[in-house]
């Protein structure tokens, strides 16, 4: 399988917080969800990625070129889809009129072409029916759909989303779900999430990020398999779990060393995300 | 069409720059206008020490990552740095130059709106050339410093009391003429344009 994405201890700091610490990453086509708590450095990554930030060390290496290096940087910018954490929106502009501006901004100069261009990207995240209304008159769904039509100009070879799930309801991103599933088939697509049903429904490979580390890469059955045995339910918050949630049965189900005579059960990525990481933070204490 | 205007407006100033530049902007030619009222030296004084600032601000501001709402996009995209750069600093100076000659003529001093439209380019090749060294906000706040430290210098020399004199002229001329070619010089590392993030 070739390799889409090259990272080799890839440092970035601001001021005296560091971000991310010696990163090293390999990514192949296909969905890859990037997990890790608040402040883990995903955001850090993802823009490293986009090459809109230089790390402070390290060498990232996209689509098989040096990102380092200037001609292959803006190659790498024309075959790159990307959907910051933080999408604003001109004021003023249609649905159309953003992507259209997008367009431009990603060399479309042939006005005919970007318009259709813009016309298949709109129809492809459902929003060919809204083209002509104004951003500010859109749902946050439908401007989360529009951030990901600007990124999917020109069906670009690697997209990288940032929490793109965050503030759907549960009937938009099951349909947001699909849509990712469909554009991985062709693409490296690496979704920044907080949410782990995200992982479970449309990734082929996890990477958790804890305090600027990457504390595990791999496939995600490999993730969900690290926490077997790891998992067991009760009655009531059992204080000798390393975490533990309320279900909707009512009952709870906790992660760490379950204690003898418990009812062990299969566990899923939430499991395996919440004994990783808040094994590395007991280990930390 | 206008959506096609629309768009390229926003290429080339930058989505949210253009408000609070047009705010910065309306705010010192008024204020030289409406001082004219009471003193002409102060008028001048406000207009040669504020007026030159301006394209290089509206750059700056164009390039902000708290005003341009799609900056990391922008960032991210393959258009040329250059290229872009260039687009939004004429468009600034051009702005500049029409209000500036409307100034002139409005304080029944024609040549000063064309003599502060020279400092004003003077400062703008300034601030484009050091946007090879730094982020353009940091670049155009770099070159305001400058200005006035200039400024304040040239008014402090006493017998030289007007920077926009004949010698000031020339000066900023020649100033332009260099970062023009710095910035020519240093092109391709102004293409490396990580830095904006």
């Amino acid at each position: 399988m070739i390799r889409t994405v090259h990272l080799s201890e890839v440092v970035q700091h601001y001021g005296s917080a560091c971000a991310l610490d010696a990163v090293s990453l390999s990514l192949t086509p296909g969905v890859t969800g990037l997990l890790g708590p608040n402040g883990a450095g995903k955001t850090s990554l993802l823009r490293v990625l986009a090459t809109v930030q230089e790390p402070v060390s390290g060498t990232v290496s996209l689509l098989g070129l040096d990102a380092s290096d200037e001609r292959d940087r803006t190659s790498i910018r024309r075959r790159l889809g990307y959907v910051p954490q933080e999408l604003g929106f001109p004021r003023g502009f249609t649905a159309f009129g953003f992507v259209e501006y997008m367009a431009v901004l990603k060399e479309w100069v042939d006005a005919e072409r970007r318009r259709a261009e813009v016309r298949r990207v709109l129809a492809l995240v459902g929003l060919g029916s809204v083209a002509t209304t104004k951003v500010t008159k859109l749902s946050g769904g439908m401007r989360r759909r529009l951030g990901l039509a600007q990124a999917l100009l020109g069906s670009p070879e690697m997209l990288l989303l940032d929490e793109p799930t965050t503030g759907l309801d549960p009937e938009q991103r099951a349909a947001f779900r699909a849509l990712l599933l469909d554009v991985g088939r062709n693409a490296t697509l690496v979704v920044s999430t907080h949410q782990t049903e995200d992982v479970a429904a449309v990734c082929d490979r996890v990477v958790v990020l804890d305090d600027g580390k990457a504390v595990f890469d791999g496939p995600v059955p490999e993730f969900v398999g690290h926490a077997t045995g790891r998992v067991w339910v009760g009655d009531a918050p059992d204080g000798s779990a390393l975490a533990h949630r309320r279900t909707a049965s009512g009952r709870y189900r906790h992660v760490g060393s379950p204690p003898a005579g418990s009812e062990v059960i299969a566990p899923d990525v939430e499991d395996a995300y919440l004994l990783l990481v808040n094994a590395a933070q007991e280990v930390t204490r | 069409m206008s959506r096609r205007l629309t768009s390229n407006v926003h290429v080339t100033l930058g989505a949210r720059a253009v408000l609070p530049w047009f705010v910065l902007a309306a705010t010192v030619w008024t204020g030289s206008l409406l001082v004219d009222r009471v003193s002409a030296f102060y008028s001048e004084l406000v207009l040669l020490t504020l007026g030159p600032l301006m394209p290089a601000a509206g750059l700056g501001f164009s390039y902000s990552p708290l005003l341009d709402a799609e900056y990391e996009l922008v960032v991210a995209s393959p258009y040329p740095t250059l290229r872009l750069l260039l687009l939004r600093a004429v468009v600034f100076l051009a702005a500049t130059a029409a209000a500036l000659l409307l100034i002139g003529e409005g304080l029944g001093r024609p040549g000063l709106g064309a003599r502060v439209l020279v400092c004003a380019t003077a400062v703008l090749a300034v601030g484009l050339a050091a946007s090879t060294i730094l982020a353009p906000p940091l670049a155009a706040a770099f070159v305001a410093a400058a200005w006035l430290a200039v400024v304040m210098l040239v008014l402090g020399m006493g017998e030289l009391r007007d920077p926009t004199d004949s010698t000031g002229m020339a000066v900023a001329a020649a100033t332009a003429v260099l970062a023009a070619a710095v910035l020519g010089g240093r092109r391709r590392v102004l293409s490396t344009d990580w830095r904006y993030s």
